[in-house]
């Protein structure tokens, strides 16, 4: 128009910017008038657009197949193999995954989820999959010996080693705790005197459970687990040797202070009740009270005994005992 | 010389003569006993407040003897009223039937702080006295190593040590306790003890020169309290007196003391004169006589249990056993309710609440039955 306005002598040609391209679509928008000569100028991709051209798309394809799986089928035929996660072949609506506000957010699928695709998953070991396996396996098998209990296998094979095998996700095979190697031997097994079992548990300490009478011994100082089996048998082999030996000094050195346990024959608690001349059971019984109260520990059942044994030993009135 | 204005104001620190007026009569009640003399204590006084009678208690603790608290509450009541419990009648009616020719008894009194086992002892320090027992008390064994005056070393043995402000003190509580009837025994001394160039005791001198010697020269003091408690020993086995040793917080003797000698050593409780001189008499070999301890744990001492074993250590253990082990626990509920109405009574519970049921209910409660609590949280009230 302006320059319709400043330029009367040019001639007067419709302005080639005018006749514009219309978008490929050859619908109008909304709320524009249809017409020809006019075109709107379409510019990018509109929304419904797009995502009519999506739902096009999707009409096409067969729906996921957990959608199309039959309730009884056999899962162990669906996978029969370790296999990455795959969402769509497993009929489960499965979420995993970090969300930062746990109480509005809710962790993510399991369609395009990394998290899950990258563990190991065991769809491929489920109950009747096992069971298919062990049947088909059954008949390589032998029957369990029937004299063969549980306490049979105790007194067999008393030794028990432990380790442990480890499946992870990581750049090596190998896992630093598959190293360790446990051994738990119970004492009765072993061919030990008193005085022997006294040094043993003095040399092991802590590892004696004192309930199950059982010594754990825990070797993990070598790289290979071979290598620390090997070592922890010899370390039992060594404390067994060693708590047989007798040095000369022992028998010079040790005093009542080192005994772990309080014996009355030839103490000083028997000698100190000699003099009274009491009878026999009255001296024995009060032999036991001391006993258990050094024994045992101290407390007020214990202590109660000792009074009624006291109160005998000295010939004073019960009602005193009794309290 | 003992400074003889501070024994004298120990001695007026005691009981102060109070005009009738000021003084209110006990009136007959429950939470009373007639019965005042100890050796008719029985089951039926149970739970029941006696009153110690005057002279007794000037004789038996004017001293020294009782616990702070329980001296300053019989100042405060003009009396001193002890409940007769059954720890107490135990360890009498064990006495009572003891046979003087047999070797002598040993009790141990333990239990909760405050439970009452100094106030057990005072009960059978008073039976034992109107009994005609000779009385040898040790009221706080520790403060012979803790909170000691003054500690000299030993004049015969260079690593032992002496008391002598200490021992004199003790002496002197040991006259007060004793002198009657030790002049009615007339004891003499079995054999002469030298205590200088100049200075002797000979044989055949009555104990009470030993005592009075102790008593003035505080340098002899602490052998003197071991030559006496030998010599008593000897009388007690040889059937001439009865005899009664007392020894509170006796787990004391082997701990080690705060006092240090001068090459910097530890001394031990066994080091001192005194204690060795008590420990003579915890020894199985006498008769005629007995021995009532109590244990509490002292500083120095094992920690953890306050259970006989454990506080007297294996020594400790060694030396007494065969002993009686005898708990005093805590009040029951008809005990407390009878202290209340006694602290009632003395016009020492003001609150008008505390005489309800559902007051004294809140101060069992609070104390759960223990005395020394209890008098604590009564004196607020």
């Amino acid at each position: 128009m302006l320059s319709l306005c400043f330029l009367p002598a040019r001639a007067a040609v419709p302005s080639a910017r005018l006749v514009c391209v219309r978008a490929a679509s050859g619908q109008p928008a909304a709320g524009r008038t249809d017409d020809p000569q006019f075109r709107p100028l379409d510019i990018g991709r509109r929304r419904e657009v797009v995502q009519q051209a999506r739902e096009r798309r999707r009409a096409t394809l067969p729906p996921p197949r957990h959608e199309r799986q039959p309730v009884n089928q056999q899962w162990g035929d669906v996978w029969p193999a370790p296999r990455t996660f795959h969402p769509d072949a497993v009929p489960l609506p499965l979420r995993q995954g970090f969300v930062k506000r746990p109480n509005a957010q809710a962790p993510p699928g399991k369609h395009a989820n990394a998290e899950l695709m990258k563990i190991a998953n065991f769809l491929h070991l489920t109950p009747p999959v096992i069971e298919r396996q062990c049947r088909a396996l059954a008949k390589f098998c032998t029957p369990w010996p029937e004299g063969l209990t549980d306490e049979r296998l105790d007194e067999l094979r008393p030794l028990e080693v432990i380790t442990q095998d480890f499946l992870h996700a990581s750049p090596t095979l190998r896992h630093p705790d598959a190293r360790v190697v446990s051994l738990k031997v119970p004492l009765s097994c072993l061919d030990l005197t008193e005085t022997d079992r006294d040094k043993l548990l003095r040399l092991v300490g802590d590892r004696h459970d004192p309930k199950t009478d059982v010594i754990t011994l825990t070797a993990d100082r070598c790289p290979l687990r071979r290598q620390n089996r090997d070592y922890a048998l010899y370390l039992l082999t060594v404390l067994y040797f060693e708590s047989c030996k007798r040095e000369p000094w022992e028998a010079e050195l040790r005093t009542v202070a080192d005994a772990e346990k309080f014996v009355w024959a030839g103490s000083a608690s028997e000698a100190a009740v000699a003099p009274l001349g009491a009878a026999a059971d009255v001296v024995n019984s009060y032999g036991e009270a001391v006993t258990r109260l050094h024994n045992e520990g101290e407390d007020e059942s214990t202590l109660a005994e000792y009074r009624k044994a006291v109160v005998a030993l000295l010939g004073l009135p019960e009602h005193v005992g009794a309290n | 010389m003992l400074p003889r204005c501070r024994l004298t104001r120990l001695c007026w620190l005691g009981l102060r003569p109070m005009s009738a007026a000021a003084a209110p009569e006990p009136a007959p009640s429950v939470f009373r006993t007639s019965v005042s003399d100890p050796r008719e204590h029985s089951r039926s006084d149970l739970g029941r407040l006696y009153t110690v009678d005057r002279e007794d208690h000037r004789r038996l603790f004017q001293v020294t003897g009782l616990r702070k608290s329980l001296s300053a509450q019989a100042r405060t009541f003009c009396e001193l009223a002890l409940m007769v419990r059954q720890p107490a009648l135990n360890v009498l009616d064990s006495l009572r039937a003891s046979d003087p020719s047999r070797p002598s008894l040993r009790f141990l009194l333990y239990g909760p702080y405050g439970g009452g086992k100094s106030t057990t002892v005072a009960h059978v320090l008073h039976w034992a006295a109107a009994s005609g027992w000779l009385l040898v008390h040790f009221p706080e064994a520790d403060r012979w190593g803790l909170r000691f005056r003054e500690v000299t070393a030993s004049a015969s043995d260079p690593q032992a040590v002496d008391h002598p402000v200490d021992a004199a003190l003790w002496l002197a509580h040991f006259r007060a306790q004793n002198a009657a009837r030790l002049a009615e025994l007339d004891l003499r001394t079995g054999e002469t003890y030298t205590w200088s160039r100049r200075e002797a005791t000979e044989a055949g001198s009555p104990l009470t020169d030993l005592v009075e010697l102790g008593v003035t020269r505080g340098k002899h003091a602490s052998q003197c309290v071991l030559a006496l408690l030998a010599e008593l020993k000897a009388h007690a086995s040889a059937g001439r007196c009865r005899l009664l040793m007392a020894v509170e917080k006796v787990n004391a003797f082997w701990c080690d003391s705060t006092a240090r000698r001068e090459d910097g050593s530890t001394v031990k409780f066994g080091d001192m004169t005194v204690i060795r001189a008590a420990e003579q008499l915890l020894r199985p070999d006498w008769s005629g006589g007995a021995v009532l301890t109590t244990i509490a744990p002292v500083r120095g001492g094992p920690e953890g249990s306050h259970l006989p074993r454990h506080q007297l250590g294996a020594d400790g253990w060694r030396a007494l056993e065969p002993f009686v082990p005898i708990r005093v626990d805590d009040m029951s509920r008809a005990e407390t309710y009878t202290m209340i109405d006694y602290f009632l009574e003395r016009r020492w519970l003001q609150a008008p609440a505390a005489a309800t049921e559902r007051g004294k209910q809140e101060l069992f409660f609070r104390s759960g039955g223990n005395p020394g609590k209890l008098a604590e949280i009564c004196s607020m009230y």
